[in-house]
């Protein structure tokens, strides 16, 4: 009786079962039969994150390229300076997303580092996109590269749409370029999207989208912040905004949006575009941005443009500060001043 | 059968033994690589020059070392990345298609995007430019450093294109050269966004002409023996009007002018030519801060506009202002 546990750890062993870890690691000559311990990391994060614990953390140590994964449960995927891993898609046909959050409504996720890059999915039918933020608490998204191809409709850098669970998302020292739009909350893929989202995006460039560098379609009170960042040469033809702020629903008070410090430049039709609905919403207020070099600098329409009841209320606000010149037409639409405290 | 794998496994060792590689979606290049080897990551090249002949169009040469990889030319949609503490060193030149000694030569389709991430060029002597770029859609510029190696002659950073070309320059250095940043839209538009950048020690600073629509934000031009930030026009054309909007820049130190509206140099009448608006901009410590409104001669009325959003700090400099500056109250 007394060495039964030796047994079992032989037993164990045996098998190849491999008990979770608070951190585990990933190497493009790793092997997922390996424990992906630092001294035999595994070689895929999907791999890595079965074999982490809960909250725990997975580390990429050298660069090269990876598989996309989905992550269900509070991870931190981290990829440090001096090394460049890239998730991407494996060929034309491949509808994975770079990555999948599908965690628990308590999970906190963090994606830190990495290169997502979807651009060589040119032909599979639904879509992919860098980031696929479907279910969890929060997610944070730091200094990572996300690249798509500007071809087909579902396709963002980070999107989060599908279920209507509540999102919070920060998005920091981001660059995304060439996928339909940089960000999407509502209005690319489906009818279901979150009832609430806060969302913070900072020091951040969104370029050369087919649609929208960010585009959120805003249900009841969701909380926005954008600040610090860059949209610039988004849209096809003469199609596409910067930004693209549109009301969620037609009964609830309104979302809020700040929009701080932008550059918003060289888009192809409106540099920022802000649509109303029957009671107002959202609320979008502006300062210090730089709006120039578009069509139309800033647009807004206080009713819905498919139609149904037009809300009259005010929608948008600036402080006075911003610079918004040089556009073809620096405004259309009613924005109203409001004081600095 | 077996003579038929016999025959395979002949042709793939012929394949392998004359060095015939194929193109693929990505490739590495490292400090113990042979330009030799496919460039995969685990056999990497030791050049980028060899690194891009074997990348798809529209792939990644990704740099997995600290190293000197030499100057090269790009012909094709790509991206080079040396990721965050690894230095991709460049001290020597190749020479463009005009002849002129560059290290990194742009000639690539007019809607090839390229992206140059983590550069690090060195110019210990000669007038060799930093980027010269002829033929691109995209070009992006992130983390990168450039130094010349004196200010006469090359810029660090010199786009004059066929076409019209989007340019977005982030997070990088640009020191001793004859101009930091010179954007020519001579041909066609240049679309330009520059942020959290620094150009020292040049002749100019930043400098866009003609057809060129630029903002840079949160960028210093400082110590240059010249003027800091300039917009000038020598398009005859009424309809280009050369803009720069500067949003938190920095213009100190100048020999010259910190942000100067330079009057075109042809006769465009009193159209507009071209206009800097600066706001929440610090202008000191120059001999003139801020320059509008200025004719190069009485009876030339070419006008350069200064616009400022009367929220920059323009003091200490020898003249803190001159000519005509318009006035732009913000929205």
């Amino acid at each position: 009786m007394k060495h039964l546990p030796c047994l079992s750890l032989a037993l164990l062993l045996a098998s190849g079962a491999a008990a979770a870890a608070p951190r585990t690691f990933v190497s493009a000559t790793g092997s997922d039969v390996a424990d992906c311990s630092r001294a035999t990391p595994c070689r895929s994060f999907g791999h890595a994150l079965a074999l982490t614990d809960a909250g725990g953390e997975v580390i990429a140590l050298t660069s090269g390229v990876y598989d996309p994964f989905t992550i269900n449960q509070a991870a931190a995927i981290t990829v440090p300076d001096g090394i460049h891993a890239t998730v991407t898609s494996n060929g034309p046909t491949d509808s994975r997303n770079g990555v999948t959050v599908a965690a628990g409504p308590n999970d906190i996720v963090v994606i830190r580092g990495l290169e997502i890059d979807t651009s060589p999915a040119v032909n599979n039918g639904s879509g992919a996109s860098g980031i696929s933020y479907d279910t969890g608490w929060r997610l944070i998204v730091e200094d990572v590269t996300l690249v798509g191809n500007r071809v087909g409709y579902v396709k963002a850098g980070i999107v989060a749409e599908g279920t209507t669970q509540p999102r919070h998302l920060i998005v920091r020292n981001v660059v995304e370029r060439d996928y339909v739009a940089g960000i999407a909350v509502g209005l690319l893929c489906c009818s279901t999207r979150p009832d609430y989202v806060e969302l913070v995006v900072e020091d951040s460039q969104f370029t050369d989208n087919a649609f929208a560098g960010i585009e959120l379609e805003l249900k009841d009170h969701s909380q926005v912040v954008i600040r610090n960042s860059i949209f610039s040469g988004n849209g096809s033809g003469s199609n596409g905004s910067g930004i693209y702020i549109v009301r969620g629903n037609v009964v609830h008070p309104g979302a809020k949006v700040t929009l701080e410090d932008n550059v918003v430049t060289h888009n192809t039709d409106f540099g920022i575009h802000i649509v109303g609905g029957d009671v107002g919403e959202p609320i979008v207020s502006m300062a210090h941005n730089v709006v120039a070099h578009n069509p139309t600098g800033i647009k807004v329409d206080e009713c819905p443009s498919g139609g149904g009841t037009c809300g009259g209320g005010t929608i948008a606000y600036r402080m006075g500060n911003n610079t918004v010149r040089e556009n073809s037409t620096n405004v259309s639409g009613a924005v109203t001043l409001y004081s600095g405290f | 059968m077996l003579r038929f794998l016999v025959r395979g496994a002949v042709s793939s060792f012929a394949l392998v033994a004359v060095g015939i590689a194929f193109a693929a979606p990505r490739t590495f290049v490292s400090g113990g690589g042979n330009d030799a080897n496919p460039c995969s990551r685990d056999l990497p090249c030791r050049s980028f020059t060899a690194a891009l002949v074997q990348v798809d169009a529209g792939g990644e040469v990704v740099v997995l070392d600290t190293a000197g990889y030499g100057p090269f030319r790009i012909s094709k949609a790509v991206s080079i990345i040396a990721p965050p503490g690894i230095l991709a060193a460049i001290s020597n030149s190749i020479l463009s298609d005009d002849a002129v000694p560059v290290a990194i030569y742009v000639q690539a389709g007019p809607t090839d995007k390229v992206v140059l991430r983590g550069m690090n060029v060195n110019i210990q002597s000669g007038n060799v430019f930093g980027v010269l770029v002829h033929n691109v859609g995209t070009l992006h510029i992130e983390n990168s450093f450039f130094k010349g190696s004196n200010v006469a002659g090359a810029a660090g950073l010199w786009v004059d294109a066929a076409g019209p070309v989007k340019l977005f320059v982030k997070d990088s250095q640009f020191r001793t050269y004859s101009n930091g940043i010179m954007l020519r839209g001579t041909n066609a538009r240049i679309n330009a966004v520059i942020e959290r950048t620094r150009v020292q020690d040049t002749t100019n600073g930043v400098w866009v002409a003609n057809d060129v629509k630029a903002v840079a934000r949160e960028t210093v031009s400082s110590g240059n023996i010249e003027h800091g930030f300039v917009a000038h026009n020598d398009i005859l054309s009424a309809a280009v009007v050369t803009s720069l909007i500067l949003e938190r820049c920095t213009a100190s130190n100048n020999t010259g002018t910190g942000v100067l509206a330079d009057p075109a140099s042809i006769n465009r009448g009193a159209i507009t030519s071209a206009q800097v608006t600066i706001s929440n901009c610090v202008v000191t410590n120059n001999s003139t801060g801020v320059a509008g409104t200025f004719v190069p001669s009485p009876g030339a009325p070419w006008p350069a506009m200064l616009i400022t959003r009367g929220n920059n700090t323009v003091r200490e400099n020898l003249t803190n202002s001159t000519g005509t500056i318009v006035g732009d109250g913000g929205f």
